[in-house]
């Protein structure tokens, strides 16, 4: 999200709190469908920009379809279909306009390459009767293997690749110039995370009634769509139903919500932005010859992650608020933090949480019903799937596979120490405490420093190369 | 979460609201008004992590991609300066030498170790008293002798000993002479060497001095802070390609230069004396000697009306004549080697060299220098 939109979207708020209460959930509505198009960067395949929202839209409506296949579809529900069906016709439609504002991120595409999607829209409104009629279990693992796929079609790079070829083939384009980059499917990421949510819940038949509008807001919500955080739907909804009757034009709404959107503008704009021009790169690894300077690079790094990623977390959360929706937090200090268990409880921090309860919990208590006594494997094996998984999301490369069972063997590490040193710690002094938290602190922010190596750099290569290098060797 | 109570605990009014903007635009006001009156900037741009905390750069420098090159193209010339590693601490016999210029002598598609400087100093040439002689590439990409001068009237604050001025005939191009970012950002200091047009300076006064107006500067100079790092562990300042385009070989039958052709001819005035006696007046003591720098000669199409790109023949002759004449009438150290470079020892233009044909060049002006040094 440029500074451009964050103004446009702080000028809607103006006209949003000024609504009648009952039309603040159809705004957002409205909001959050109309920006997953209009902030979809442009793509070099024609009209794939427009399509790869458009396949949100599907994919979500066939998920809220079936997951909601049990109850009762209200008048409601079919006014917000009508509504999105609408507004994908009028986005379709502004190909006919010469604006010099585009509502979306290139000319629309030829309407008759929009007709197959109003169909699939279509389409799926239709299978609630069908998925009535399906198992929970067969349907969950139809729709998770369906969102995983699209996932690995994001970050699994020769997949991507191989699917870009085949859309320029279709499209009459240069094949040879396929590229990963021709599919970048702006938020996926982390729909992806909330409608995995919603279907574990669904699943375990946690998952309240939930109407399409309400679906679609929470997975679409527009602060927090490219980047997060990642709310609960049980935290989530709640807030949309309080909207009518929220007072959201206040002096301290407008001051928290403004100054925490400063905050972050400052922290991703001007800190991030000055630090990326000294931090880590590919260039910069592969030309490094100087270790003290090579160290400096990775610090910068460290810090520009940092501010990048919570500048990005603050700006959402802060325009959240001015919408009248309070999101969760992401990051707490996590460079301070003295041990890499409280690092993963204060970097990223929905993430952890949603790796946490579906993964880390899950797969321990599996493990811990089949091992009652303390085995490694039962220590080892839930943080290292958990932190594989999470690697994996950022890219199916080795390297953040890598960066994965990095993290996982230092939590693993971190688990034996305190638990073999609970005791030796209980006798410290309290003097002797603060340096032991000193140590803590900096062997932790050190591992998880060394640990974004890893990650700047695609390939293992590379990496090993800038840790000889940090090391004082000769690479 | 702790970390935002200090802004979510508050209880806010609208007349807090509108304090907090009134006083945020006050003290906006009130730092450009010290900004404007103390003007910091001089003194901020001598605050450098070069030369301190990380080395100073090889050269001055320059960026056509920021990130890529690890480099800024900054305009100020206490920030140009300061970043260099004519800055840092240097023994105290050591005899320094400036060498100035354009993008040769900076050396485009050089590595730091292959520049003209950097060649003489691998020589390891001493004074006839002793003094070890080390060579600081002064140049920068931009032939304009404005350029030049105003390089060097900033540069004597570092204890120089000498100075190799290497100029083309391009330098002299009066269309082009304030066509460049730096003489743009200096020009009431050039206009106070050199004579300048009325119109062209822009006499600094009020919003200009504001840190408003000023922030490219502060811009420029904290990027070029930051990218002191990468820098600083790669050694690497410039982009080089893997494959350039070579010079041009070929060329159409248009003889004009500068809105000159061979009928109206090439006068004295074109040379600029009065910019050269102001560098001299301004050198002082200094020995500075003058080197036409070595071009390309083409056999191509045209090439018996054209030396290269830049240079129609009668044009260029005309102004080595003309170079001459003013030197020897001047008493001025001057040294012609434009056709002392082979053909094959340039690169992608007619005045970039390959890091052999530097050294050559190199060797050509050892005698001069050391006759320099000994004067």
């Amino acid at each position: 999200m440029t500074p451009g939109w964050i103004v446009i979207l702080l000028a809607l708020a103006l006209i949003y709190q000024r609504l009648p209460g009952y039309w603040r959930s159809w705004v957002l509505l409205f909001m959050s469908v109309g920006l997953i198009f209009a902030l979809q960067p442009p793509l070099t395949i024609r009209g794939l920009d427009f399509w790869l929202p458009l396949t949100t839209l599907v994919v979500l409506v066939l998920i809220w379809r079936t997951t909601q296949a049990g109850q009762p579809t209200h008048r409601e529900d079919h006014l917000t279909f009508g509504l999105l069906v609408l507004l994908v016709i009028g986005f379709a439609s502004t190909r006919l306009l010469s604006s010099p504002f585009p509502l979306t991120a290139s000319r629309a595409p030829p309407f008759e390459t929009v007709i197959p999607f109003l169909f699939l829209l279509l389409v799926v409104w239709g299978v609630r009767p069908l998925a009535a009629g399906v198992s929970r279990r067969v349907l969950f693992v139809g729709l998770f293997a369906l969102v995983i796929l699209l996932l690995v079609v994001l970050k699994f790079e020769p997949l991507t690749v191989a699917i870009a070829a085949a859309l320029r083939s279709l499209n009459s384009q240069q094949i040879t110039l396929s590229s990963a980059t021709d599919i970048q499917w702006l938020g996926w990421s982390y729909v992806a995370f909330r409608v995995l949510h919603l279907l574990f819940e669904w699943r375990n038949g946690r998952l309240a009634t939930l109407s399409l509008r309400d679906f679609l807001i929470y997975t679409l919500f527009f602060p927090a769509y490219t980047a997060g955080p990642i709310d609960r739907i049980d935290q989530f909804q709640p807030q949309i139903d309080a909207l009518p009757e929220l007072v959201p034009a206040t002096a301290t709404r407008w001051t928290v919500g403004v100054g925490r959107i400063l905050v972050g503008v400052f922290k991703k704009f001007v800190v991030a932005d000055a630090l990326a021009l000294g931090a880590l790169n590919l260039t910069d690894a592969a030309q490094a010859s100087h270790s003290f300077g090579l160290w400096a690079l990775v610090y910068l790094y460290a810090l520009r992650l940092y501010f990048d990623f919570s500048g990005y977390s603050d700006i959402a959360i802060g325009l959240a608020y001015l919408y009248g929706i309070t999101l969760p937090e992401n990051f707490d200090r996590p460079y301070t933090r003295q041990n890499l268990a409280a690092f993963w409880q204060s970097w990223h921090i929905t993430l952890s949480q949603w790796a946490r309860t579906y993964v880390f919990m899950p797969l321990y208590r599996a493990l811990l019903r089949r091992w009652q006594r303390a085995t490694v494997l039962k220590n080892l094996i839930p943080p290292l799937a958990t932190m594989v998984l999470i690697g994996l999301w950022h890219g199916l490369t080795l390297n953040f596979l890598i960066w994965g069972i990095w993290h996982a063997v230092g939590l693993y590490v971190h688990k034996r120490w305190s638990d073999d040193t609970r005791r030796w710690y209980l006798h410290l002094t309290e003097q002797q405490r603060r340096v032991w938290h000193g140590v803590g602190w900096f062997l932790t922010f050190h591992f998880v420093v060394l640990g974004w190596v890893w990650f700047a750099l695609p390939d293992p290569g590379s990496a090993l190369r800038v840790f000889t290098l940090l090391l004082g060797g000769q690479p | 979460m702790n970390g935002w109570r200090w802004l979510t605990d508050g209880v806010y009014t609208p007349g807090f609201v509108l304090r907090v903007i009134l006083k945020a635009i006050l003290l906006f006001i009130i730092i450009n008004i010290l900004w404007a009156v103390f003007q910091p900037f001089p003194w901020l741009a001598r605050l450098q992590l070069y030369n301190h905390l990380l080395p100073g750069r090889a050269r001055l420098p320059y960026a056509e991609n920021i990130d890529a090159a690890n480099s800024v193209s900054a305009t100020d010339l206490n920030t140009l300066l300061y970043s260099h590693e004519l800055a840092d601490a240097y023994p105290a016999d050591e005899f320094r030498v400036l060498l100035v210029g354009d993008s040769s002598v900076w050396g485009y598609l050089l590595k730091p170790d292959e520049t003209l400087s950097a060649a003489l100093n691998q020589m390891a040439l001493t004074t006839s008293d002793g003094r070890p002689m080390r060579f600081y590439n002064l140049g920068y990409p931009g032939m304009t002798l404005a350029k030049d001068l105003l390089l060097l009237d900033a540069a004597s604050a570092f204890d120089v000993d000498a100075v190799v001025w290497l100029v083309t005939l391009e330098s002299f191009d009066r269309s082009m002479i304030y066509e460049h970012g730096v003489v743009e950002a200096n020009l009431p200091r050039l206009a106070e060497l050199w004579r300048v047009g009325e119109s062209m300076v822009i006499k600094s006064y009020g919003l200009e001095l504001t840190l408003l107006r000023q922030r490219q500067l502060v811009a420029d100079w904290l990027r070029l802070q930051l990218v002191a790092f990468p820098w600083a562990a790669t050694g690497i300042d410039q982009i080089y390609p893997d494959v350039y385009t070579p010079r041009q070989e070929d060329f159409d039958e248009n003889v004009r230069w500068d809105g000159l052709d061979p009928d109206r001819g090439f006068d004295s005035e074109r040379l600029l004396p009065d910019l050269f006696r102001g560098v001299m007046d301004r050198m002082g003591d200094i020995p500075v000697l003058l080197v036409n720098e070595p071009i390309f000669i083409s056999q191509g199409l045209n090439s018996d009306l054209h030396y290269n790109f830049f240079y129609p023949r009668w044009a260029y002759d005309a102004y080595r004549q003309e170079m001459t004449a003013l030197t020897t009438a001047e008493g001025w150290d001057y040294l012609d080697v434009w056709d002392q470079i082979d053909a094959d020892s340039f690169t992608d233009s007619a005045i970039h060299m390959t890091p052999e044909g530097t050294r050559q060049l190199a060797e050509l002006l050892v005698p001069s220098i050391l006759t320099l040094a000994t004067g």
